[in-house]
Parts: structure tokens; C-alpha cells; sequence
């Protein structure tokens, strides 16, 4: 076995290799990377194939007597045990010749077969054990008998229906004797005519009843049925060469099936016509085919972030071991982006399928079982960073979120200031100044609000929670357009929903029950819309300033940090990164 | 406040209070509800173990009943939660509407229009904050019946 260096040209690079790794893992982003050094050798190979049989039996047994070759278990058992120890070691003829004739017309797929090649059947007849082979059984409800107790009287006898104690009483008071029972005061029973037995109801008299498991047959038949299957196995013979030491790995870790993305038979060029069995007179058989494997490394250089050495494997090229080369790139673009937050770094980063696998285990150490990982183009150390800048970017976007500037507010207070006194006025002229402005203020509704609350527990404690579940029924539906107008992050989320509902509705209920308490109805007639009428409803009003003031201070805060929302959420919708989108409950 | 909720896949309350659950014990508590008094009193001996384990059966149920309002995030678990506490509801709906025994049939209508309206909602805005609202909304009523049945049912064994 001879190793032989191959010189590197255009057609042989590992370039578009690598164009394909970064297209797919790096997508979106422009990947310079420079190939240099490449190296590629072919290594002689020998693989040696074992073929045995495994055989595996199953049983079937049917009622009835059918058709047989045995004339007891054990003799189908040792017919069984025979035919497996012929076919297992090559006896059976025609198992031998359909497992060659397998193995020649796919000497390579062969490796990993598992196909039955032939089968044997033994049948014996057994007899049943509930009813020994009669095909019936004694009937449970008579014993056999046929018979059973009358169930109308105890001894064939029951008490005469026509008089009492054998004697009936005539129409002049005296008695004589019973005709019907001729004074015995007993009589034959009609349903077993004295016998004081009846048929048996489950048997029908005849004592017996049908064996339910044989169906009446009294026997069984039992087939086993042998399955042999022919079962593949691979070994490999090769060189070492101290120049590729990652050989010997590679070979023996996809001997073992560890690396799905680059199995062996894939990665090996076979020379099928050296092709031989070595054994085909009797199992184990063996084969035996001559290959070559090429093996490539080269320095590899993304964005000039420093040349690694990377391994490839087979004539396609397969990543064996990418030396995280992928590394230092990202990590450039990791700290980029946790030094300055830029919109479309952001997305472009986070837009990358090595990024979107990664995040989903954002919570834990585990890494995704990709080709990236298991290639190593990409380091733990790494997948540990780009969780931290996930990280980083919400606590980004969270500050933003949170941040409310103070002369927005001040504008937004003062916006609501005016709708808010405008309004009230509106309503004094509409009411023709009959409101007591005095009872509604903050520190009248706050006494109220607690009275109220307390009426509700009391109405809770006394079982009748009837007028509570009715003001919690109409002020659901206020509840959920101030939470919209106001709300800003996770309105719909269930427990702030249902925060705000248990806060929100006895405000409400507060409120309409101190403007109901006086009892004001609209007088159209009396309306006065004339500038003195307005000028009255403002001085009126003024008393409720700093109420106002403080409503318009919370409304104007409220307002600005949704207004801050929104657009926080615009930006990261434009990311279109699932994970941030999730981590900022945007999704 | 950052969310990591979503990016787990172990075990929270959503899958304890699967939509199984949910029915079950929302099913007992109804029964205990309306058949408890009458249960505790089979055998006087019996009473106040069976009014004590049935107490604790319904403070468990309250529990679960007011768990599904905050917690609840799964649409499936949701809808069964609101059908299950709604359903509690019903004799208490019957009573405040004075709608008698008999009419059962207006009651099913009213169910089925229910539900005819929640999908029309549902299919126009297309938006799960409505099974959200749906769930806080019984939730929440039920919970008030709940817990006023359970002073009352605790005081009238004590």
C-alpha cells in the first residue's frame, strides 16, 4: 500500500468548497477567503467485507388442525435449531448462492446490508389444554348434569294459590277441604312439574358447552417460521502517514458511523474490479476490493482574520476539520456589534444560519448538531460569544424600549392637558355647571375606590358574587381599549392582562358610581353655548388643575413609552430575526 | 424585561396544566360545587374527614382555575381552559339571566353562536390575543364564583 502526492490545480481546488461552506453558513454576508498550500496525497486502501447470517423466528398458532410436518414441539424445535445451524455456517445451498449473488451486483452497498436470503417453516399440531382435545367442556351452570335446582320452588312443592293452609272458607262461615290440593295446602310446582329440577338455561340439557379457544377443534397448529438474514460488516487495512495523522481518525471514526456527512463508501474511490471473495464456500463470507482515499489540507483565510489549516476528505471534498475558520470573523462581527449597535449588521449577522442554529440554545451550554459543529468550523467559544451578543442586542433594544425622554413627555402632558380640561369644560356647559367637580377629585375618588373595594370582598365573604361578576362583565370590554391605547409591551400577555383587569375595573366602577351618585341628566333647553358660559365652566373647572395635571402626566408617560415601543418594535420586525424577535416578546 | 421562555423546551406550567388537567379539575370543582354539602353529609362520622378532603380538592381546583389565567400559553390548552371555565359558569349565567332548566336549547344557542362569533373575530383579525382575552375574561369570572363558593362552602362546614 503506496501513498502518492497529487499537485494542486484549478479544476482540484478546495476554493469552491469553501464559496459553498460560507454561502451556507455565512449566508448574506460577503466572505472573502483565500486558499493557500494546498496540499492532497492519495492513500491505498483495503476493505474487507464479513457477511453472516442472523436468524430470527417467529410463531403463529392458528385453532384447528392444519396442515403439519411434525408430530411434536420438540421435533419442530429440533428441525428449527437444525436449519439455523446449517444456514448460519453455509449448508443451505440456495441461502449461500442469493447472498453472493447479493453481494457481487452491489459490492459497496453490500457493507451495510440486512436482507433475509432465505426461510424455513415447521409446523406441529398441539393439543388443546381447556379441553384436553374433545373440543368441549363441562357446562359451569349445570356441572354437567344437564340439570339444574328449580329456581320457582326448593322441592318440587309450592303452597296451593286456592286456599289457605288446605282448607277454603264457604259463603255460610264454615270451611272444608281444599279439592285443588285435596287439603294438603301444597301443590306440584308448575315449572318443574315436581321434579324440582329444570334444564340447564347455558347448555340447553346437554351438559356440555363448545371450547371457546380451539373454537371447538380441540387442537392447534403451530408454524415457526425462520427468518435468515444476511448481515454485512466492513473493515478497512491502511497505511498511516505521518504527513496526514487525521487520516487514521477520519477512517476509524466513520468505520464507527460517527460522521454522516461524510461516510466512508462516499469518500473512497473503490476499484470494483479488484473486487474478490476470499471465503464464498461458507459464512462468515469474505470479501475483499482495493481503493484509493485522497486526503487535502490547505490554509484556509477568511477576511484576512489569519490562515488556518483546514482538512478535507474524498476526491468531492469533504470538511473533515475546518479548524474553526470561521472563528474570527464572526468574532470580528460579534464585537462590532456589541460595541455599536448598527440596524444592519445586525441583520445581517443574525440572518446567518450558523447565528439562527445557535440561538435556539441560547439557555444552555448545548451546542446545535450541525455540519458546522461537527466540522469544527466554528468553536464552542464562539457559539458561547454569539449567545452573548444575541444577548447584548436585546439588552440593546430593552434600554431603548425603556428610555423616555423627558421633553417628549413634557409636550405629551401638556397635549393631554388641554383635551382633557377642554373636555371637562364641554361637559360642565353640557350639564349646566350642575356637577360638583369637589367630589370627583383624585382624593375623593381614592377614599371611594376604597370603600368600594371593601364592598367587594364583603359581597365576596356573604355568596354573592353576582353584582361583582356583573361590573366585571361590562367594564371588560373599557378595559381592553385602555389597555391598547395605553399599554405598551405584552398587552395581550395573560398575566398583566389580568393584572390590569382586577386594577382598571374598580377604578371604573369608582368613577361612574360618584358621577351616577348625582344623579345629573342633561337639560337640552338649559344649555348655554355662549363665550360666558365657557369662561363660567373653565373658572369651575380649575379646581380640578392639578387632578388633571397628574391624569395628563400619567396618560403623556404612558403614551410616550408605547410611542417608544412601537418603534423599538419596527426595528427589530425590519431584523427579521426570529430569536430577537422572541427574546423581546415581539413574536 | 427579556424573554428566554421561548427558547425552552423543558418543563413550566403550560405543561402542567396540559388541557386535560384543566377539565379534570375544573370538572371537580363544579361537582364538588354543586354536589359537595350533600356528599359531606352521607355519614356523620364521615363528615369532617370527607368535608375536609373535599375542601382541599376545591382549594386545589381554585388553584388551578386562577394558575390557568396567568399562566396559560398554548392556544389548545387556552381553548379548553375557556370552554371548561365558561362551562362552570353556566348554572351561574342560568341564574343571573333567570333562564330556567327547560331552556337548555337557548343556552346552546348561545354556546354555538359563541363560538360561531370567536372564530368569525378570530378569522378576520387572525390575532391569538383574542383566545388570550377569551381565557382572562372566564378566567377571571370564574374565579370570582369560585372563590366565593369556596367561603362559602368552607363556612358552612365549620
Amino acid at each position: 500500500m503506496t501513498s502518492s502526492p497529487i499537485k494542486p490545480n484549478n479544476e482540484n481546488s478546495v476554493t469552491p468548497v469553501i464559496n459553498h461552506l460560507t454561502t451556507q453558513w455565512l449566508n448574506g454576508m460577503q466572505v472573502p477567503a483565500v486558499v493557500n498550500n494546498q496540499k492532497s496525497k492519495l492513500h491505498n486502501i483495503k476493505t474487507q467485507g464479513s457477511y453472516s447470517i442472523v436468524t430470527e423466528r417467529d410463531y403463529y398458532r392458528i385453532s384447528g388442525t392444519h396442515k403439519y410436518d411434525c408430530s411434536s414441539e420438540s421435533q419442530c424445535i429440533k428441525a428449527i435449531s437444525e436449519y439455523e445451524q446449517s444456514v448460519t455456517i453455509g449448508k443451505i445451498k440456495p441461502a449461500l448462492y442469493k447472498s453472493i449473488e447479493l453481494i457481487k451486483s452491489d459490492p459497496v452497498g453490500s457493507f451495510a446490508l440486512y436482507k433475509q436470503v432465505d426461510s424455513c417453516a415447521h409446523a406441529y399440531i398441539e393439543t388443546c389444554d381447556t379441553c384436553n382435545g374433545r373440543g368441549e367442556n363441562r357446562c359451569h351452570g349445570c356441572h354437567g348434569s344437564g340439570e339444574t335446582s328449580c329456581y320457582n320452588c326448593s322441592s318440587g312443592r309450592v303452597s296451593c294459590n286456592n286456599c289457605n293452609g288446605g282448607y277454603v272458607s264457604n259463603n255460610n262461615g264454615s270451611s272444608e277441604r281444599c279439592y285443588t290440593c285435596s287439603g294438603s295446602g301444597q301443590r306440584d310446582c308448575n315449572t318443574c312439574c315436581g321434579n324440582a329440577r329444570v334444564t340447564c338455561s347455558t347448555c340447553s340439557g346437554r351438559g356440555k358447552l363448545h371450547c371457546s379457544p380451539c373454537d371447538a377443534t380441540g387442537y392447534f397448529t403451530t408454524t415457526i417460521t425462520v427468518y435468515a438474514r444476511l448481515k454485512g460488516q466492513q473493515s478497512c487495512k491502511w497505511s498511516s502517514d505521518p504527513a496526514y495523522p487525521w487520516l487514521d481518525l477520519y477512517i476509524e471514526q466513520a468505520l464507527e458511523k460517527k460522521l454522516n456527512h461524510a461516510p466512508l463508501n462516499e469518500t473512497v474511490t473503490w476499484d470494483l474490479t479488484s473486487f474478490e471473495f476470499a471465503i464464498d464456500t461458507a459464512f462468515p463470507l469474505k470479501t475483499e476490493m482495493d481503493g484509493e482515499i485522497k486526503t487535502t489540507a490547505a490554509d484556509v483565510d477568511i477576511d484576512k482574520t489569519g490562515a488556518v489549516n483546514c482538512q478535507f476528505i474524498g476526491e468531492i471534498y469533504k470538511p473533515f476539520n475546518m479548524s474553526t475558520c470561521f472563528d474570527g470573523y464572526l468574532l470580528k462581527h460579534c464585537e462590532k456589534l456589541n460595541s455599536n449597535f448598527s440596524q444592519q449588521h445586525c441583520k445581517t449577522l443574525f440572518a446567518t444560519n450558523i447565528a439562527k442554529d445557535t440561538f435556539e440554545f441560547v439557555k444552555s451550554e448545548e451546542l446545535p448538531s450541525n455540519i458546522a459543529y461537527k466540522t469544527n468550523m466554528v468553536s464552542p467559544q464562539l457559539a458561547k460569544t454569539l449567545k452573548e451578543t444575541l444577548l447584548n442586542t436585546g439588552h440593546v433594544f430593552d434600554k431603548i424600549r425603556k428610555k423616555v425622554a423627558i421633553p417628549r413627555v413634557l409636550l405629551s402632558m401638556l397635549m393631554h392637558l388641554v383635551w382633557l380640561f377642554a373636555v371637562i369644560t364641554v361637559i360642565d356647559v353640557i350639564f349646566t355647571f350642575r356637577i360638583d367637580w369637589q367630589s370627583v377629585n383624585s382624593s375623593q375618588l381614592l377614599s371611594s375606590l376604597l370603600v368600594n373595594v371593601q364592598q367587594g370582598f364583603i359581597l365576596l365573604f356573604e355568596h354573592k358574587p353576582q353584582a361583582l361578576v356583573m361590573i366585571f362583565v361590562i367594564s371588560f370590554i373599557p378595559m381592553l381599549i385602555l389597555r391598547s391605547w395605553l399599554g405598551s409591551n405584552q398587552i395581550w400577555h395573560p398575566v398583566k392582562l389580568f393584572i390590569g383587569y382586577i386594577i382598571i375595573t374598580p377604578i371604573f366602577f369608582t368613577i361612574f358610581s360618584t358621577i351616577n351618585d348625582q344623579n345629573l341628566a342633561p337639560i337640552i333647553d338649559d344649555i348655554l353655548l355662549t363665550k360666558e358660559a365657557f369662561m363660567h365652566s373653565t373658572l369651575r373647572c380649575l379646581a380640578l388643575l392639578f387632578d388633571l395635571m397628574m391624569l395628563a402626566g400619567l396618560i403623556a408617560i404612558l403614551r410616550v413609552r408605547k410611542s417608544a415601543y412601537s418603534k423599538n418594535r419596527k426595528v427589530a420586525k425590519k431584523i427579521d430575526s426570529s430569536a430577537l424577535n422572541r427574546l423581546l416578546n415581539y413574536e | 424585561m427579556l424573554t428566554l421562555d421561548k427558547f425552552n423546551t423543558g418543563r413550566n406550567l403550560h405543561s402542567t396544566f396540559n388541557p386535560l388537567v384543566t377539565a379534570i379539575f375544573t370538572g371537580i370543582a363544579y361537582l364538588i360545587l354543586t354536589q359537595g354539602r350533600s356528599w359531606s353529609r352521607i355519614n356523620s362520622s364521615w363528615e369532617l374527614p370527607v368535608s375536609v378532603l373535599l375542601l382541599a380538592v376545591l382549594a386545589f381546583s381554585l388553584a388551578a382555575m386562577l394558575c390557568g389565567v396567568l399562566a396559560l400559553k398554548n392556544r389548545f390548552t387556552q381553548m379548553v381552559y375557556s370552554i371548561a371555565a365558561g362551562g362552570s359558569l353556566v348554572l351561574f349565567i342560568e341564574s343571573i339571566f333567570r333562564i330556567m332548566r327547560e331552556g337548555w336549547l337557548l343556552i346552546l344557542a348561545g354556546v354555538c353562536s359563541s363560538i360561531l362569533i370567536f372564530f368569525i373575530l378570530r378569522k378576520l383579525f387572525n390575532k391569538p390575543s383574542i383566545v388570550a382575552a377569551l381565557q382572562c375574561f372566564l378566567g377571571t369570572l370564574a374565579g370570582i364564583v369560585f372563590i366565593s363558593e369556596f367561603i362559602y362552602f368552607a363556612r358552612s362546614l365549620f
